[in-house]
This record gives structure tokens, C-alpha cells and sequence, in this order.
């Protein structure tokens, strides 16, 4: 059984220690996501703990139709377009907190994305249409197929190569304007 | 940054600050529960009827769909289970419907109670033609979800439904699939006799944007379609169609129901399957630029529930607005 669904199930039947686990697998690589929506780190971060809270109280049911992790993100994604729904007139960052911020966020993509190779990518996919960031990040960093791709971003698979062949134009534009050359584009 | 330890805290803490403020809730919502079953046991009139309040619980625009749902469709008995498709609302492009379990002994209860019914098992689609959804153009979405507040242990009430970008898939039916104590079962449903759909030509001297030309609505009490000419959105070869890097991304341009006292209504988008295939099929143009529900969304402050769903009486709907552009309507016999 592939991670997290067994963890899942245990929560189910009463172990919180599954929860626990489930969120020890999935935070860093939620929150990276998310931050292709939220476009910083601490909202991406709440928005995170929403998805696992949505888990808990919810217990949705995961049918086993996908991965755990596909179920997962797509949980996720319908969690932040709820979360700008309703906090789509909220904005209490005082200006000075982004510098701290963007440090933080440094540090925490160096920590998840270790090689130096796909930091150099995430920092360009930053640069591009939150809808190419997506593709891009699920595809490249999260390892999904484009299939599961479609089902998390609830399009079709003819949409999402569609949109791969585009994001992948401009993710290569960006990183020739940086002085980067990227043979496997 | 939280680590995953203090972040597990805080949603385990959530989680049981949630479980009490449910149980405060469910006691609260005693009353109101007991009235409704009340209803549905001792009134005279027939199941079908009486859910068909239960729908409209949360529909309470002014259209007057109430008399176009059918009622009490179809019954499907099995060791201890009775189905009943108690109400069923289409167009084509939208079907909507209530699915009423029953349990007549122990044993149904016992599988009632057991049952996960979500729209993974309990669903119903559009039953596109040698299911080719790119070749017909259509995209769909659906759900189940249950009234929870009518479960009691003889009875689930599940509201079903799809939405489908447009209404023409060659077949006309839809497949209802469904769990019975023998297995999953499916049945195809005929979609499009139930709620008429009304075509008009959009007329404006000016266009929204460069990337295509608006030309025709479908309109429904339940759905709208608006269907236009392909100029910049798809780029096509002979043996492919490809869609352009520098069109106006269509979900950016605001759609707007502009209604005979003058208020405008934001109409939702479901993101529609542009296809250029779709000409085969949408009888008069190119693509489908954008479909949705005409419904309006009324913000809503009760805690779980963000907004209500209000019909839009589409009788009333005198213009469309679509970016900068205003749309008369003019009727095109069928």
C-alpha cells in the first residue's frame, strides 16, 4: 500500500499517530505548491493546515481511484480557491514583513529542493503564469504523471499537455532571459 | 515556519474543538430535524413530493423550476434496500436529482448504515457517444453529496449531479451509477426532455476581444452556453489543433446577466472544453467560450455554507455582458 493511505486509514479507525504521519510526509511539498497559488510562503503554510484540518474534521473518503498523493493535492487545490474566496479582501502584511519573508522562503525551497539544479528552476517558475507554475511544479518536482496532473488540476489530459507544451515555452524563455541554457526543455 | 510536529498540534486541536462545537450544533438542530421527519411521516402526499421541498431547500431563487422536477422516476427494490430516484431536474447540459434510499428490514439498515456513498460510487454523468469527450467537445463535472440532515436509519437522501459544457453529446442520455446491496449498478436516464433550452443570437457591433467572435446563447432555466467563432484561440493544422500561447485566457473576460430592472448578475464559469472539433457537433460555430449554471451566489454567514444558490429567472435576462460588451438577444426559432 503507497504512503498515506495506510496512514489514512489507521487515522480512521482512531490512531491520530496516522494524521500525524500524513503530515510529516506531505507539509514541505504542499506548501511549495501552494505557493504557486498563495505567492508567499506563510499564507501557503495556512492554507496547508487547512487541508489537513478539512482531513480531520471532514474524513472525506479516499476511494483508492488515485494515489493518496494525487487525492491529496487535489484536496489541496479546491483548499485554496476556497481560501481566496473567502479572504479575498483580507491583506495584513504590513510591507515590511516581505523581506523577512522572502528569506524565509529561501530557506525553507533550499531545504525542500536540494539540488541546486531545481532551485535554479523553482526560482524561475516564480516568474511565470500562476497556471504554468502549477503544471510545472506537479509535473517536475511532485513526480506526477500527466494524468494524475489532469485530475488534480481538474482538466483534461489533451489539456494539460496543452499546457505543459506552453508552460514549458515560457519556463524556457525565462530561463534564456537569466542566461541559463536548458538542453531537456 | 511550523515544523510538522506543531503544525499536527494544531490540526489535532482544531479537530476536537471542531467535534465539540458539532455536538453543541446537532442539539440545536433537533428541533428542526424532528420537524422534517414529522413532515415526511405523517404528511399525505407522496414521497416524491415531499422531497421535493427537501430540494429546494437550497434553491431559493425566483425561477420557477419547482414545477418542472420530476418526481418519484424510478423505484429499484433489493434485499432490504429501495432506491427511488425522487426528483430529477436537465437540460442536457445540467442535470440535477434526488436519490432516495430506504431501508424495509434489518439487514438494509445494517447495509444503509455501512454504505460509503460519495461520487466515486454514487454518480451521474453525461454518456458521451463511444465516450469521445474530445471529439463531441464536452467537459463535465459531478457530484453527490448528502442531506445529512434527514439521515435517520431507515432513510439517505443524496443530492446527484453533473454539469457538462454542452449539451450536445450524441447520445441524449446520461448514466446514473449507483450502489445496491448485489453490487454497483448503472442505468441511462434520458436528459433532454424535462427542461426546454432556448437559443438566441448574440448582437452587439463590437467584440469582447480580438481572439473570437460571440455569435449565439443557449439558455436554460438551469444553464447557459454562449458559442462563438474560433480566431486566435486555436491554432490549426491539417492533422491537429493546438491552442495559442497569446489569446485573452478566456476565464478573465466577466460575464454578466443583465437583467430587466437593470441589476447585472456575475455568471459563474465552468471552464469550458474549446474544441474546434466541437463544430461537428454545436450546429452553427466553433467553440464553446464559456458554459456555466445561472445561478446567482448570495454570501451567506452561516458557518459551513458560503454562499446560497438562487436561480436567476431567466425570463428576465434581457442583455449579456460580456467584458465590455453588451449583447441583445434576439430569439432564433427552432
Amino acid at each position: 500500500m503507497e504512503h498515506g493511505s495506510k496512514q489514512y486509514k489507521r487515522f480512521l479507525t482512531g490512531d491520530d499517530e496516522g494524521i500525524v504521519e500524513i503530515i510529516r510526509l506531505y507539509k514541505d511539498g504542499l506548501i511549495l505548491y501552494l505557493c504557486s497559488f498563495a505567492g508567499d510562503i506563510h499564507t501557503a503554510e495556512d492554507i496547508t493546515e487547512e487541508v489537513f484540518v478539512k482531513l480531520v474534521t471532514k474524513k472525506p473518503h479516499f476511494s483508492g481511484k488515485s494515489s493518496f498523493k494525487t487525492w491529496l493535492y487535489t484536496i489541496a487545490r479546491n483548499a485554496a480557491f476556497d481560501f481566496f474566496r473567502k479572504n479575498a479582501k483580507i491583506s495584513d502584511k504590513p510591507i515590511e514583513d516581505y523581506a523577512e519573508l522572502a528569506t524565509e522562503q529561501a530557506d525553507f525551497e533550499r531545504q525542500y529542493l536540494q539540488k541546486e539544479r531545481e532551485l535554479m528552476l523553482h526560482n524561475a517558475l516564480k516568474k511565470l503564469k500562476p497556471e504554468y507554475r502549477q503544471v510545472l511544479y506537479l509535473i517536475y518536482f511532485e513526480g506526477f504523471t500527466n494524468s494524475d496532473t489532469a485530475v488534480i488540476m481538474k482538466k483534461s489530459k489533451r489539456q494539460i499537455e496543452n499546457l505543459m507544451y506552453r508552460a514549458k515555452k515560457s519556463l524556457k524563455a525565462q530561463l534564456e532571459k537569466e542566461g541559463f541554457v536548458y538542453e531537456e526543455l | 515556519m511550523k515544523s510538522y510536529k506543531e503544525m499536527a498540534e494544531n490540526v489535532l486541536r482544531r479537530r476536537n474543538e471542531y467535534n465539540t462545537a458539532k455536538k453543541k450544533r446537532t442539539k440545536k438542530l433537533l428541533i428542526s430535524i424532528t420537524a422534517a421527519t414529522l413532515t415526511l411521516i405523517a404528511g399525505t402526499i407522496g414521497v416524491g413530493a415531499a422531497v421535493g421541498s427537501l430540494r429546494l431547500l437550497s434553491d431559493k431563487g425566483e425561477s420557477k423550476i419547482t414545477s418542472e422536477i420530476r418526481t418519484d422516476v424510478h423505484t429499484e427494490a433489493v434485499a432490504g434496500i429501495e432506491m427511488n430516484i425522487a426528483e430529477f431536474l436537465s437540460d442536457g447540459h445540467c442535470v440535477q436529482m434526488t436519490v432516495h434510499y430506504t431501508a424495509t428490514d434489518n439487514n438494509g439498515k445494517k447495509w444503509l448504515a455501512g454504505t460509503q456513498f460519495s461520487a466515486d460510487t454514487c454518480s451521474i454523468k453525461p454518456d458521451i457517444k463511444d465516450g469521445n469527450s474530445i471529439e463531441y467537445g464536452v467537459n463535465y463535472g459531478y457530484s453527490c453529496y448528502e442531506y445529512e440532515n434527514y439521515r435517520t436509519e431507515t432513510d439517505r437522501y443524496f443530492y446527484l449531479g453533473f454539469y457538462a459544457s454542452s449539451g450536445e453529446y450524441g447520445t441524449g442520455q446520461a448514466k446514473f451509477t449507483y450502489p445496491m446491496p448485489d453490487g454497483e449498478k448503472t442505468m441511462l436516464m434520458n436528459t433532454q426532455d424535462n427542461v426546454g433550452t432556448k437559443w438566441y443570437r448574440l448582437v452587439s457591433d463590437k467584440q469582447p476581444c480580438d481572439d473570437f467572435n460571440v455569435k449565439y446563447l443557449t439558455l436554460s432555466k438551469l444553464s447557459f452556453a454562449i458559442y462563438g467563432d474560433n480566431i486566435n484561440i486555436y491554432e490549426i493544422t491539417e492533422s491537429d489543433s493546438r491552442m495559442t500561447d497569446d489569446h485573452t485566457p478566456l476565464e478573465d473576460i466577466p460575464i454578466y446577466a443583465v437583467m430587466e430592472s437593470g441589476n447585472r448578475i456575475r455568471l459563474k464559469w465552468s471552464s469550458g472544453y474549446t474544441e474546434t472539433t466541437a463544430k461537428l457537433e454545436n450546429r452553427y460555430t466553433d467553440l464553446v467560450i464559456a458554459s456555466g449554471s445561472v445561478i446567482e451566489f448570495v454570501p451567506d454567514s452561516t458557518e459551513e455554507i458560503n454562499y446560497i444558490r438562487q436561480y436567476v429567472n431567466t425570463d428576465k435576462i434581457q442583455k449579456i455582458r460580456i467584458g465590455d460588451c453588451c449583447f441583445e438577444l434576439e430569439p432564433i426559432e427552432e
